[in-house]
This record gives C-alpha cells, structure tokens and sequence, in this order.
C-alpha cells in the first residue's frame, strides 16, 4: 500500500496543511485577529468568548486547550493576542506554548502596544515575515499513513453502533497504522488488541488509539481533538453541518444515502453502502495531501470551547 | 429631556438601526460570517451556544435570543438556524414581528445546505439594509432610555474617577425617568449590605442579598476561592487589593438613587430608574445580558483600558484615568482621568459624560462602533449535556 504525500517541517515534524495562527487568548483580543486575517485571508484565527474570569479546572483547561492549538502540527507559527489585564494571563500561556515547540511563537499585548490599531499594525508586520519563512521551511515527503493522527466525529450517541460502511472505514484507517483520537461519546474504537489511552479533553495524544473526553457538542469536541494534535479530522454525519476547524481539514461523510443526496454540496462523500469506502478513502488520501475539504471551500472555519465551570 | 431615537410598532425606543444576523447555534455561525461580509451593513456575532443544553441554562439561553430579536436598536432580524435547536424559532419570529420588526427565518436543513442558506440570507438581508432607510428618527423621551453599566479592567482610580462619574450619568438620567442597571453581581461582593440598605422595598434587598450569596455558592462548587479570578491580575497590576475594594469602587456606577428591582440575567427590567442585573463579572456576558435586557446604550469605564462593544448597541468607553486614556486612543471615547488629574470634579465630569451619552444616543458613533466591535457571550448557568 502506498504512503501519504504531506510536508515535513525543518524540525522534522509532519503535517497536511501549512498555517499562520492568530490566537486571541482572551475575548478582548478577538477583534484584532478578525481584521488582521480579513485583510489577509491567509492567516488562520479563532474567535470566542473566554479567557477572563474563569477559575479552577475550567481555567486549566482553557490554557490547556490554547497552548495545544498553538503547536498543533499543521501551524507552521502561532501569534498569541492578549489584552493585557486577562485573567488567563497570555503572556505565561505564550512562554509555556514558546518553550514546547521550535517553531515560531509570538506575542501582542493590546494595552502594551497602545491599543487595538497599533496592536493590528504588529501582528500584520509578522505576518508577513512568516509568509517569507514558512514555505521555504517545509518540503514535500512521502511518509507512512503511520506518521499521521486522525481525529473522529459521529453524530449520534454511543448507544448505537456506527453503520458498516463507517466500520469498514475505520478499520481501514487502523489497518493502514492511522493513529487516532477517539472521543469517548462516540461508538468508533479499534480491536481488543490495539493499544489505548484515556486522555482529557485536548490533551495531546501519544499512542495510538486515545480515547479522549469530549465536548458538550460537536464544536467543542472538533476543537479538542485539533488541541489533541490530530492532522486531519473525519465526520461521520447524519445530518448536514456547516462548521469545519481551522487548523485541520474536516472530511465530513455522509452516513445515509437520502441526507447525501439532497445536501451533496455540503458533503465530502457518502458512506451509505460498502462499495462506497474505497471511494471514501480516495476521497480522503487527496484531501489530506493537499484538495481542499467541503468545509475548507466553504470557509467553515469556527471555534467553540468546551468549559467545565461557571464564568464568575 | 428629548433625544432623536427610531419609535418600534411594541412603544419601544431605539437609538440604532440595525439588521441583525443572528445564528441561533455554532452549527450556523459559518453561514452568518459569509451573509454579512457580503452585506457589511449588517451586524452578527459569532455564537458557541445554543445545542446540548437543558433546564435553566437552556431557558436562559432563549431570554438572550428574544432580548436580541426583540430589541428595539434592531429593526430587522434574521435568525439562521440549523433545524434541530430545542428552541421554538418560529415562535420567536412571531415576537420580532410582533415587536414590529421585519423577521425571518432560515434554517440550513430546509434551505437545502450552505449555499443556498447564504444565497437567500444575503437576498433578505441586503433588501433590509435598503429599506431601512425610511425608518427616520424622531424626538423620544429620554425616561425610555436603558443605560447599561459596566467596568471592565478596573485599576486604583475606576472607584474613584470613572465609575463616580458614571454614577453622576446614573442618577441624571434617573431623574429624566429613565433607567440605569447595575450589574456584575461578582464585583457587589463585599459591597451588598450598602445596596441593600437602598433598597426600595425588603424584598428587593433581600433579593440583593441572595444574589450575592448564590454567585460564592457557585463558585465554591468548583472547589476554588473565587479571589483567584476576582480582582484579575490586571486589577491587581492597576493596585486593586482586595475584591471587596472592588467592590465599593464598583458600586458607585448606580449612582446615589434607591434600587428598584432586581432582575435575573439577560431580563427585562418592569421599573425604572436604579435596577440591578444578576451577571457574572465577565465583561462581555454582562454586556450581553444588559444588551438583551433592554438596555439601548452601554457605559464601560475601563482603568486598564479594553476595546470591546456589542452589536446592537453603542458602548463608550471612559477611561479612569490620563495615562490610559492617552495610551488607548483607538479605543477610548472619554478621559475621567481629569479628576485625578485634580482638573475637573466628579460632578463636572459626569455631567460632561451625560453630553456625550446624549450625542451618542442621538447617532454619534462611538470608538467600539467605528472598529467593528461585535462581542458576544451567553452567560451559562449549567454544564452543557
């Protein structure tokens, strides 16, 4: 079986798709991001409601799931926004994502810079010097299907076991080596045999299967397999969807024949029967080395935070 | 006292025109990104709620949309949906045209996917921003007006220059007849037994107390001293202490008139003059629930300095002191820094803030407008399912 086309960073690392991360780490700092990466569409950026007063594990978390999006293997180079007077506290959740990763981190503080257009002016001056870095950091390769991490999505619950042709895919996946993140309210896991980790909601994945706790909904639980490091993620849907991530392609397959049918334009395959997953996993292998998904045509990039405690 | 503001078919008053996307889940917030960078006239926001939740949070939840939909600075909504939100949309299209606002909804597994939920949003949405030419401003009382009051960054001076000042914005318009609310129940900690002592009746300061209580209660279910977020290490840099110095430095913002009511989250005040809103802390799910509740216009006295908005209503922002105020021109609207400054008083500052709101109210955009602000956040009061 032949490998996978993807890139390989200077510092050796794997990835499908090459991105310029603005991350605002409080909601005060969104706005920057928005017009900074509306002016240069390039740029990849979050935008949401946190990062001020939260307290305890939901604070953990937040930081957690910011300093792993920050390294996930498809950035290329990540700009953390901060306000100044957030209770998140940026500039150690810069310092702690900085000292994880080579790959280049930066950080905008809005009050330190003078306010919200001085602080723009900063981040589209990095821009463009990392647009002059990144392509010339990456090449192409031809890796092992092993060398990639694969994140799942189902609609539906566990109760009920996912179709064949979903089966089938999956085993595929695994039968080529994929490693995968799993979130633990979904039906999908691999054999007795392979080797399994519980692991919290975004944190990174190490072996092979990890089954991680998911979000509250289908967004949130996209964004914590992205923060768990996942290159590409796969949805398994009954139903049409308009959301992707911005860091990682979403494959989105339709699991009945009728919802495909009548929704084709917002799918990137059917898997109704099981003479469609060959066709699936084509559909996937040029996807993940380079075809845009449905949802990156789209422009579905969203964002959406799984917190575990009350704002105060 | 008059101001020049739109009259709404429900004798609600507002002092903007909008048309308002607005995506009732995180499954259609995609759709309503596309439909208003086509239409720039148009306003959303982008929204992490609205599936998977149950019970309170979820009836909460619902309180937001309809303050929104409803709102009088709204003059034509467009709800986009997913098709399985536990929420009834037809029913709350029914309310914005009840409230006399053009409304319609569109719903991703109806229209038949994304394409053709941007096509048809972008129809509506652009012959909207046309006809809402013809609605014209007119002279209103100013009793109809809501003020929104916030802090948000507070250092050394809020409690001394800036929230003062707005207490003087307070209390003039309260004299007008119209309506101030006080929130942030996070920061009335330490501060409640002098609230309570202005209330209106028993009952309303009973409910100031039970308020205050209930937001330690929550906090200490996550097993962890609330000081940890509350004052935020920004306070602490700006010199605030302790929460309660907070606190009494917060408190002033409501000004010097008896509390009339107290209302839950993102609710509609039935009293005028003094109110306070239950809402956690966080700047932009108390702006949120103020905005949802009625309120036309925002206050945002700011010590360290942040830039965010709402939107559907202005928000000016005062910084608290000169250094701040210099720093962050892009952002801030005031400077009450003058009276530390020794420059001008409270009194004289306030009354100078009160103009501004008035032009504000009348159309002058603020700094947060200009930029494009547009923050959003439901306040939670249950773990998502």
């Amino acid at each position: 079986m032949r490998g996978v086309r993807v890139m390989q960073r200077d510092d050796g690392s794997i990835a499908v798709r090459n991105h310029l991360f603005i991350l605002p780490a409080v909601v005060c700092a969104n706005q920057v991001a928005i017009d900074v990466a509306r002016r240069n569409p390039q740029c990849k950026y979050i935008e949401h409601q946190h990062g001020c007063a939260q307290i305890g594990a939901d604070l953990v978390q937040t930081q957690r799931i910011f300093s792993n999006l920050a390294i996930n293997p498809n950035v290329f180079a990540s700009l953390f926004v901060g306000l100044g007077c957030e209770g998140i506290r940026t500039t150690d959740l810069f310092q702690a994502a900085k000292s994880r990763t080579i790959r280049p981190i930066e950080l905008v503080m809005i009050q330190g810079s003078g306010g919200t257009l001085s602080a723009q002016a900063k981040v589209e001056a990095w821009v463009q010097e990392q647009e002059a870095a990144m392509t010339v950091s990456v090449a192409a390769v031809e890796v092992e299907w092993s060398q990639l991490t694969v994140g799942l999505l189902y609609d539906g619950s566990n109760q009920e076991p996912a179709p064949e042709p979903v089966q089938l895919f999956v085993q595929s996946l695994l039968g080529r080596g994929l490693r995968m993140v799993v979130p633990d309210d979904g039906p999908i896991a691999g054999g007795s045999s392979d080797v399994f980790a519980h692991i919290d909601h975004g944190e990174l994945a190490t072996v092979p299967i990890s089954v991680m706790k998911s979000g509250s909904h289908l967004l949130e639980t996209a964004t914590g397999l992205a923060a768990a490091g996942v290159h590409f993620i796969i949805h398994f849907a009954r139903q049409p969807h308009a959301f992707g991530n911005p860091l990682v392609p979403l494959i989105r397959f339709a699991m009945e024949d009728v919802v495909h049918e009548k929704f084709q334009d917002d799918f990137d395959g059917l898997l109704g029967h099981g003479q469609d997953v060959d066709r699936a996993l084509e559909r996937m292998q040029e996807i993940v080395e380079g075809r845009p998904s449905v949802a990156e045509e789209l422009g579905l990039d969203d964002f959406a935070l799984y917190r575990i405690g009350p704002t105060v | 006292m008059q101001v020049l503001g739109y009259r709404r078919r429900d004798g609600r008053v507002g002092v903007r025109n909008h048309v308002l996307v607005l995506p009732v889940s995180y499954e259609v917030n995609a759709i309503a990104e596309h439909i208003t960078r086509a239409v720039p006239e148009a306003v959303t926001f982008r929204n992490q709620h609205g599936l998977n939740q149950s019970g309170a949070d979820l009836v909460q939840t619902r309180r937001v949309y309809e303050g929104f939909a409803t709102h009088p600075n709204v003059y034509a909504v467009l709800l986009l949906a997913w098709g399985n939100e536990p929420h009834d949309l037809k029913g709350l299209v029914e309310q914005a045209r009840r409230a006399g606002k053009q409304a319609e909804l569109i719903a991703l597994e109806t229209v038949g996917g994304v394409r053709g939920a941007v096509r048809e949003g972008v129809r509506i949405v652009r012959r909207w921003t046309e006809e809402r030419a013809a609605v014209e401003r007119v002279e209103v009382p100013l009793s109809s007006i809501i003020l929104g009051t916030e802090c948000g960054g507070s250092d050394a001076c809020s409690g001394i220059s800036g929230n003062p000042a707005l207490g003087v914005v307070s209390d003039l318009l309260v004299e007008q007849g119209g309506t101030s609310i006080l929130a942030e129940t996070t920061e009335l900690i330490g501060a409640e037994h002098l609230l309570a002592d202005r209330a209106a009746t028993p009952e309303v300061g009973q409910r100031i107390l039970h308020i205050v209580r209930r937001v330690e209660e929550n906090a200490m279910k996550m097993g962890v001293d609330i000081r940890g977020a509350q004052p935020s290490p920004g306070n602490m840099d700006g010199g605030i202490t302790t929460i309660e110095e907070k606190s009494l430095g917060c408190i002033y913002k409501g000004g010097t008139t008896p509390i009339r009511e107290v209302v839950e989250y993102a609710e509609r005040p039935t009293e005028k003059g003094l109110v306070i809103m239950d809402t956690p802390g966080h700047d932009i799910e108390q702006i949120t629930g103020m905005v949802a509740g009625g309120a036309q216009i925002v206050i945002f006295t700011t010590g360290r300095g942040t830039p965010t908005g709402s939107p559907i209503a202005p928000c000016i922002k005062v910084a608290t002191n000169s250094f701040t105020f210099r720093n962050m021109r892009d952002n801030i609207d005031f400077n009450a820094g003058d009276i530390i400054d020794g420059e001008a008083t409270v009194e004289e500052t306030g009354r100078r803030l009160f103009a501004l709101m008035l032009d504000v109210l009348n159309g002058k955009q603020t700094k947060a407008e200009r930029l494009g602000h547009r923050e959003f956040g439901i306040y939670r009061v249950g773990q998502s399912l």
